[in-house]
């Protein structure tokens, strides 16, 4: 059985649509709402779902190989690979350190402080803790 | 042409064509592979819908030639030009028919055509309630509608689309780039779509090929040109800094900022930030900013890329 994956393409990004892709699947794989084992779906039927043509879809899964996220089995459904499982720490670093980016770009060209820049962040957290969104959500 | 562009659907070697004493094609060599949509695109005028017929073998170039599924454009067969697909920009139809004998007399023309693609498009157009009505009477949406059609129930190989929905509001926009969009992904069709806005197109294409003044300036995956373009900004970049690498493409100089737009990536930007000492900040470069850097070189313009914003 294949699970549907909560994947959004945004065609008028600069990002390559591929990218997007592995960006999303690699995020939800570390963050552990893609389980290890989990089957996705085909080339086509992702293609059809997104409006994505195959072949971008399969470059996308050929990179998420490369990075250790997905097996491919020769005319099996890929899974999501369960090497993840050894190095979830340094992946989840990684993903944070990607999630962050943005932000040190907005520090800098505000010219905020490092210190003051880590109180915002410590801030933030404290609010969102008394709210606690449903675990699966892996977006602001 | 290399071996790899043997099996593409459209190989154009040296295509010229005099047209009314204008040269509309100048010496095109152009290649789409299979499975992709490519959008065409370009200023009005270019040579967009020209280049499209030559291709299709309306048109016989003065020069050079076109392989259209691997036979010569103005040579081909009833077989090659059943797996064809056309859409003209005037989406020419017999106006005197009924929308429904208008359908009926194009699939009698094609073995290939496919009952069941037609009811999905019948319906997804919106077009079922005007089967009877006179084709002639149609308005422009719908009348393009059709022309979509009739030109993809046959499952082409190759479709190419002239402004398939530049007579389409929004919505329907969208769904006539999804239907067209889903004969690539459940066909493996290639397609050409052309618009000279691309936004308008963006949704379904995966290739970009840009027609400039009778040439082909650019013939790109769209993944690749936006994965090795970055707009760099460099804030408080004084006016005397000038960054001049070769990788540059475009340069705007802001009060107390300079933007780049450059194809280069990482190791480059570290050696740019330590050569001047600056801060240099990434972002994606957007389909608009891509679009100038496709067009060709004003002649002579070598000089400068600066423009002052």
């Amino acid at each position: 059985m294949t699970i549907p994956l909560h994947i959004q393409i945004d065609r008028h990004s600069g990002l390559p649509v591929y990218r997007q892709l592995v960006d999303q699947v690699r995020f939800q794989a570390t963050a552990g709402t893609l389980e290890i084992g989990t089957e996705l779906p085909s080339t086509r039927a992702l293609g059809l779902e997104l409006g994505v043509n195959p072949m971008t879809i399969s470059k996308a899964y050929g990179e998420l190989e490369r990075l250790g996220v997905i097996e491919r089995r020769p005319g099996k459904p890929n899974v999501v690979s369960a090497r993840l499982a050894g190095t979830g720490a340094a992946d989840a670093e990684d993903e944070l350190r990607r999630a962050l980016q943005p932000a040190v770009v907005a520090i800098r060209q505000l010219g905020v402080t490092t210190g003051d820049a880590l109180r915002a962040l410590e801030d933030l957290l404290e609010s969102d803790d008394q709210e606690p969104r449903s675990p699966g959500d892996p977006t602001p | 042409m290399n071996a790899q562009a043997m099996n593409h659907p459209i190989v154009a070697t040296g295509l010229t064509l005099h047209l009314g004493g204008t040269q509309a094609l100048r010496g095109i060599d152009w290649s789409v592979p299979p499975g992709t949509a490519t959008g065409l695109i370009g200023p009005n005028g270019s040579g967009k819908s020209t280049l499209m017929h030559t291709v299709m073998g309306l048109l016989v170039p003065t020069a050079g030639q076109c392989l259209t599924l691997g036979q010569e454009a103005q040579l081909l067969d009833d077989d090659h030009k059943a797996r064809l697909g056309f859409v003209d920009q005037n989406f020419r139809l017999l106006d005197w028919l009924s929308v429904e004998q208008q359908i009926r007399f194009i699939a009698m023309m094609h073995p290939r055509w496919d009952s069941t693609v037609e009811a999905r498009l019948l319906d997804a157009f919106d077009l079922e309630r005007v089967l009877q009505k006179a084709v002639g009477s149609l308005p422009q949406g719908e009348r393009q509608r059709l022309a979509v059609l009739v030109a993809l129930c046959h499952r082409p190989d190759l479709a190419l689309l002239d402004e398939p929905v530049s007579a389409q509001d929004p919505i329907f926009r969208s769904v006539v780039l999804e239907e067209i969009g889903r004969r690539v992904i459940e066909d493996g069709t290639t397609l050409v779509l052309s618009s000279h806005v691309l936004r308008d197109i963006e949704s379904c294409v995966d290739r970009i090929t840009m027609v400039d003044g009778g040439q082909v300036t650019a013939n790109e995956d769209l993944d690749t040109l936006k994965e090795e373009h970055q707009r760099w900004t460099i804030v408080g970049a004084t006016a005397e800094l000038s960054v001049n690498e070769p990788y540059v493409r475009s340069v705007e100089r802001h009060p107390g900022a300079l933007t780049l737009v450059v194809r280069a990536g990482e190791a480059e930007r570290r050696a740019l930030e330590k050569k001047h000492g600056v801060i240099v900040e990434v972002r994606p470069v957007g389909i608009e900013g891509l679009f100038p850097l496709l067009l060709a070189p004003p002649a002579g313009s070598d000089a400068s890329k600066e423009v002052v914003a």
